[in-house]
């Protein structure tokens, strides 16, 4: 006779399952996913790679607590969660760190980064401890990485960048709050902040703002995604409780049109990442556990995993994680012991 | 078939909420030592740091009026400095609303922060900032202990600017004080949340996730502990020792502090019938008592020390190298916060939206 906690487990193990209901069809395998493990003892993590049938791949350990992933060919750059100062690069062939680089003094990155057109060149969010603005290092790869730029961004706390296109546009959250790595985690203009979109022309290095929209007083901007039809996706996280009239910390652009998504009960104040693909989009929630699908602001359907955090949308598949859940397919890919998934991952293609 | 399955299956997931790994019973357990903890260890911290602010208000009254002694206002900043080590434990709750703890004490403070937004204030000798909620939206650096702190342990002249400010930034302490202890009373806003986090509310779907954030809180604190209060000014080995980076220098509290740091630790840990004492009953860790034990004899070696912290990073003899021994002992403390005690009641870590990004 299973025991509740027995029953429970395997309750999740089904859950899990049903939160990916997208299908895999790739040679086994060839690593086809890189998400993050973290070890809840040394909060530091590893890079783990996937294959499509669920099987491990390959780990390295970063030594950081890692956060976002940037692919071009056979690289791989992986970045530290705020406040870390080194990212890695990865050669996808090899499965080998390739080099880690130090962001200069006084910066320290946000997370993310995105790839250039033509891949010789990233973009890293960044934060000028200096003057806590936010800013945009840019990055030549080679076999390392050679900071050759810095671009200053309008607000403080930028945090996903995405390229929007074939084009070098990109698209910017920036989350608009000013912290410092010696105060921890607390913002110095909690009570005035405000968050936007901004759309970076890296050739000419003007950008596009999207205004401040109504209803995102209090809410920091964080992550976001473009669909293929140009449709993009943003999530917030509720930080201002004066401010923020709601816990509503999603919306949808399509071009001139911005409209809230209407899943507040779906993300209770805190969006852990943003995913896009064809006509589709995850949004997934720790706060609530629930992975939401949607096709511009329709909502298909919600999904539940024990801390929902990653989500990665490909073609044909994608793949979301949990605390200790990832979910590749019909697969159920249960985390290293005494590790947990992290807040992101992503599709990749060797 | 199979979709119709799913769509059963998910519709059941939605109105099921959060899964809990524990029992009905063992939650009620849980829950119960979580309640205990907060009536005699959580509302009983806050009321002493709401008492300790209301005795500073008087004796600066007193003292900007030419009526009382800076000896009795240090005293008062003491007991106020030294009541919000102890409660500072506590990272979850009000405390954690808007800038969080820094609200309270913005230490340290590299950057001098607080430092710089007395001398503006100072020199600008805006009256606003006295009035009633004059604090209230300002600069964190401005209202917390660290910037009291330099007003009361500089030249403090009765009449002066100076002085008023030191009692606004007191009362604004005071009444946050207040809002806590409130908000931590049973059938307080918060309270009530945590009080029923083993049904779920809006707050906590289910007490895993209250216990998380007890755990994390916990980290966070023996965290400070031992990077800031012992490794900041000493530093991790002999030669390194820096005494300007130790806490608290103006009034000499900085070893005191520690002292009471330790001291909350065992008594957080040990509270009769509180969240870790109850645990066992439910094959939950009995290492609890053992770390409370080791915190309570640190505390006592502590105070038996009687010299300032910047005098033993200064020194960096054989005191500072029994203060770095203490800074390893706190990673038992750190690994049971982290892991420890979650595994043994059969709860995952969880990185929560509060470590997000």
């Amino acid at each position: 006779m299973a025991t509740r906690r027995q029953f429970l487990e395997r309750l999740a193990l089904g859950l899990a399952v049903a939160a990916c209901q997208t299908h895999v069809a790739q040679p086994a395998e060839k690593a086809v996913y890189v998400g993050v493990e973290t070890s809840a003892t040394t909060g530091l993590s590893t890079a783990s790679f996937f294959s499509a049938s669920g099987s491990r791949v390959s780990s390295i350990y970063l030594g950081f607590r890692a956060h976002g992933f940037a692919q071009q060919g056979n690289h791989l750059v992986v970045f530290p969660r705020r406040p870390g100062n080194r990212f890695a690069i990865i050669d996808l062939g090899s499965f080998e760190i390739l080099s880690v680089v130090t962001a200069p003094k006084d910066r320290h990155f946000y997370g993310h980064g995105a790839f250039t057109a033509d891949g010789r060149t990233f973009l890293a969010t960044e934060n000028n401890l200096a003057s806590l603005g936010g800013s945009i290092g840019v990055y030549e790869l080679d076999r390392s990485a050679r900071r050759v730029g810095e671009i200053d961004l309008p607000l403080a706390g930028p945090h996903e960048i995405v390229r929007a296109g074939p084009s070098d546009r990109f698209l910017i959250a920036l989350g608009g709050l000013q912290t410092h790595p010696d105060y921890g985690r607390a913002a110095f203009n909690l009570p005035t902040f405000r968050s936007q979109v901004i759309s970076l022309n890296f050739a000419s290095g003007t950008f596009d703002a999207f205004d401040f929209w109504s209803g995102t007083e209090g809410v920091s901007l964080r992550h976001l995604a473009m669909d293929d039809k140009g449709r993009i996706y943003v999530g917030g996280q509720k930080k201002d409780m004066a401010r923020a009239r709601t816990a509503q910390v999603a919306w949808y652009v399509d071009g001139q049109i911005v409209k809230p998504i209407e899943i507040s009960d779906l993300t209770d104040g805190y969006v852990s990442s943003v995913a896009a693909r064809g006509t589709q989009a995850l949004i997934t929630s720790k706060e609530t556990g629930r992975v939401v699908h949607l096709d511009g602001d329709n909502v298909l359907r919600s999904e539940e995993i024990d801390g929902a955090s990653a989500a990665a949308l490909g073609d044909p598949f994608g793949i979301v994680s949990g605390y200790g859940t990832l979910c590749i397919g019909e697969k159920r890919v249960g985390v290293r012991d005494g590790q947990e998934f992290d807040n992101h991952g992503l599709l990749i293609k060797i | 078939m199979r979709i119709l399955t799913t769509i059963a299956f998910l519709s059941y997931t939605a109105t099921a909420g959060a899964i809990s790994v524990f029992s009905d019973d063992e939650a009620t357990l849980l829950q119960q030592g979580l309640r205990t903890t907060a009536d005699e260890f959580i509302v009983p911290s806050y009321a002493a740091y709401a008492d300790a602010s209301s005795s500073l208000q008087t004796s600066l009254k007193a003292y900007c009026n030419d009526g009382g002694t800076i000896g009795a206002v240090h005293e008062d900043f003491a007991a106020m400095f030294l009541a919000w080590q102890r409660a500072s434990i506590v990272q979850i709750g009000p405390v954690a609303d808007a800038e969080g703890p820094l609200r309270i004490q913005m230490w340290p403070d590299p950057k001098g922060f607080s430092r710089r937004a007395v001398m503006s204030a100072v020199k600008n000798a805006d009256d606003a900032l006295l009035e009633k909620d004059g604090l209230s939206g300002r600069s964190i650096a401005l209202i917390n202990l660290t910037a009291l702190e330099l007003l009361l342990y500089g030249d403090l002249v009765p009449a002066s600017y100076e002085c008023d400010l030191s009692l606004a930034i007191t009362s604004f302490q005071a009444d946050l004080a207040e809002e806590m202890v409130d908000q931590w009373s049973v059938g307080g806003t918060y309270r009530t949340a945590y009080d029923t986090a083993f049904t779920g509310n809006d707050i906590y779907p289910d007490i895993d996730s209250l216990l998380r954030d007890v755990l994390a809180g916990g980290v966070v604190y023996v965290d400070r502990i031992r990077k800031f209060k012992l490794l900041r000014g000493l530093g991790s080995s002999p030669g390194m020792a820096r005494p300007e980076r130790t806490e608290a220098q103006r009034s000499s509290l900085g070893l005191k502090s520690i002292e009471v740091s330790f001291r909350a630790l065992r008594d957080f840990y040990e509270t009769p019938l509180g969240l870790f004492d109850v645990a066992p009953d439910m094959d939950g860790s009995i290492e609890y008592f053992v770390l409370g034990e080791t915190a309570g004899s640190i505390a006592d070696s502590l105070a038996s020390i009687d010299a300032p912290m910047a005098e033993i990073a200064r020194e960096d003899g054989e005191r500072a190298k029994e203060l770095r021994r203490f800074a390893e002992l706190i990673l038992y403390h750190e690994s049971f916060f982290k892991t420890g005690f979650s595994r043994s009641i059969g709860l995952s870590a969880g990185f929560t939206s509060a470590d997000g990004d």
